[in-house]
């Protein structure tokens, strides 16, 4: 077994005992029938955390040719339509 | 072959004590649909929509027999179909890689993982769709194809859902004539036409709670009211804590065997190795896993359990690419997880630490007969039923029923059940001061956080609780009435 793999699997042992008590609570205590929302904050740079890590693969996968900075504006550019065909979609929560 | 047939026995056998053991008698809303299935079992009454035919057929009849009714319900339909998936997981993964060891340490695996588990111990219809589900993939991988039908049809008869995975197994496998014809009529008859049952339950006259009468509006109205709210309307600011909480629960369910898993997964796609039996898989986990992703109800984390079996046998084939050290690792990870899940995630703790189930039932019990319960739809309505229809004689006021157009044939049940004399135009809150001006007992069953307690506060200007309250719900005090308005 290469080192790569011990660290991977180091690394999991250290989550799982990290994340298992408040995803056992999660289990126990999830509620009935309620919409769960949660912290818009957190939510907010998850979310462009997410844009702002795949824009850019995207962004080369379509314009391959294209210098660097482009990233930036597709980036915007796909955090904006999100929010306007999510804002007709479903009510945005905040 | 016959000489493993021990190996298996001993798979089942640890499985179905270990489950065994880990059960509380009772039942309890970790799965907050137990009481529909319950008062399905005592009388004949559609369920929640898409109805479940087949799960509750087998409730009735498990309800012939002697005993207590839950007892019986989650130890033949949730504990047994659990042990045989498992069994069935070890069998899948012996074919697939020729290897007890690595069928033994992944059938460990899935009976230590969370989710999987506590599925394993409640009274929900998941089990048994999954036994089904599972016992369809092994058949498929045996090429025995009216067997696989036939296992699809039987877990679509007891939850829609498989339909879904059905539509993606024919998709990832590519051979649509093979599924045509004798094979699509033989999964239609055995997991279409079960639902005649509920058809047959709206025209018959039983409780109109969440289906109406017979007609094409009732229809639309309950196939839709559930569904069409809910699934995929997650909205994308609430993705990505949905996203934490899905990959959280793969790491509380699988530990170390997500190396494997992602190995495999990895190895696969960059080979261009992926065969329909693994094709087959991979739509499974990833349709059930999306379905959780997307969905605005967050207790849908229990369909997270339609994944598992697909995911062991994916860990499976990864551990037979890679070196012993890799399989004693996910070996001693299964262990632990089983040990901890077994002590901190079984029924015994959670019925503990969550009594709703139990106090609810024991409240409603110990009111006087005759005594209107208002509450809402879902978990406490059809527990109200159970206990109805276990000879209580109590009156059911479900909110917002009386107070919506789907919803007609309530009203009218009411009135003839009950001889309540209700007015058509009557909502709850007239209805309420009705009973209570005819020297009623009204009492209002739910949580603290509900639409009814908010309208009457917002819509109706109530600053004091104008009717008596269940008391133990939650095992908690009740809160005072005036600090929601605050």
């Amino acid at each position: 077994m290469n080192k790569k793999y011990l660290i991977a699997y180091g690394v999991l042992a250290v989550l799982v005992a990290l994340v298992y008590n408040s995803t056992r609570n999660f289990i126990v205590y999830s509620p009935l029938g309620k919409i769960h929302i949660s912290n818009v904050t957190v939510n907010y740079i998850l979310m462009y955390m997410i844009v702002g890590a795949l824009s850019p693969q995207l962004a080369w996968r379509l314009f391959p040719k294209a210098p660097k900075w482009v990233a930036m504006p597709f980036t915007i550019g796909v955090t904006l339509t999100l929010l306007m065909l999510l804002s007709f979609w479903y009510p945005l929560r905040w | 072959m016959k000489k493993y047939i021990p190996l298996a026995v001993f798979v089942f056998s640890l499985t179905f004590l270990t489950i065994l053991c880990a059960k509380e008698w009772t039942w309890i809303f970790t799965s907050s649909d137990s009481g529909d299935w319950l008062a399905s079992a005592v009388t004949w009454m559609a369920p929640q929509p898409f109805g479940s035919p087949l799960y509750i057929l087998l409730g009735r009849f498990v309800n012939l027999l002697p005993g207590n009714l839950a007892l019986n319900m989650t130890l033949l339909l949730s504990v047994l179909p659990s042990a045989i998936t498992v069994l069935l997981v070890y069998l899948i993964i012996k074919r697939l890689t020729d290897k007890i060891s690595i069928a033994l340490v992944c059938s460990l695996t899935l009976l230590g993982s969370a989710v999987f588990l506590s599925q394993s111990t409640v009274l929900e219809e998941y089990a048994i769709t999954i036994m089904f589900l599972t016992g369809a993939y092994y058949a498929y991988i045996k090429n025995w194809r009216y067997r696989t039908v036939l296992l699809l049809g039987l877990g679509t008869a007891v939850h829609m859902f498989v339909a879904l995975i059905a539509v993606f197994w024919i998709l990832a496998d590519r051979r649509w004539k093979l599924w045509l014809g004798k094979p699509l009529l033989a999964y239609i008859m055995t997991g279409i036409v079960p639902y005649c049952l509920i058809l047959i339950l709206m025209a018959c006259d039983t409780p109109r709670l969440i289906a109406g009468g017979l007609n094409l509006k009732s229809i639309m109205d309950y196939t839709t009211t559930t569904a069409k709210g809910i699934v995929g309307n997650l909205s994308i600011f609430e993705a990505p804590a949905r996203l934490l909480i899905l990959g959280k629960l793969t790491l509380v369910c699988f530990g170390l065997a997500l190396v494997p898993l992602v190995y495999y997964i990895r190895d696969t796609l960059t080979h261009k190795s992926l065969t329909k039996q693994t094709a087959v898989l991979l739509a499974t986990a990833i349709l059930c896993l999306w379905y959780f992703a997307t969905n605005m109800d967050v207790l849908s984390w229990t369909w997270a359990a339609f994944a598992s079996p697909s995911i062991i046998v994916l860990v499976g084939l990864g551990l037979a690419k890679l070196s012993r050290w890799h399989l004693s690792l996910v070996c001693c990870s299964a262990l632990t997880l089983l040990a901890i899940n077994s002590i901190f995630l079984n029924a015994n703790t959670l019925t503990q630490e969550n009594p709703k189930a139990m106090a609810y039932y024991n409240e409603l019990n110990g009111l006087p007969d005759g005594t209107v319960i208002v509450t809402e739809r879902g978990e406490y309505s059809m527990g109200l039923f159970y206990v109805i229809n276990n000879g209580k004689n109590l009156i059911p006021l479900v909110y917002p029923y009386l107070d919506e157009s789907n919803f007609e044939d309530y009203r009218g049940w009411l009135n003839e059940k009950y001889q309540l004399g209700i007015d058509t135009d009557w909502d709850t809150l007239t209805l309420i001061a009705y009973l209570k001006s005819e020297g009623k007992d009204v009492y209002y069953a739910y949580e603290g956080n509900s639409r009814f307690r908010r309208c009457l506060i917002l819509e109706e200007g109530f600053t004091e609780d104008p009717i008596k309250r269940i008391n133990s719900l939650s095992g908690l005090p009740p809160e005072p009435f005036i600090e929601e308005v605050e």
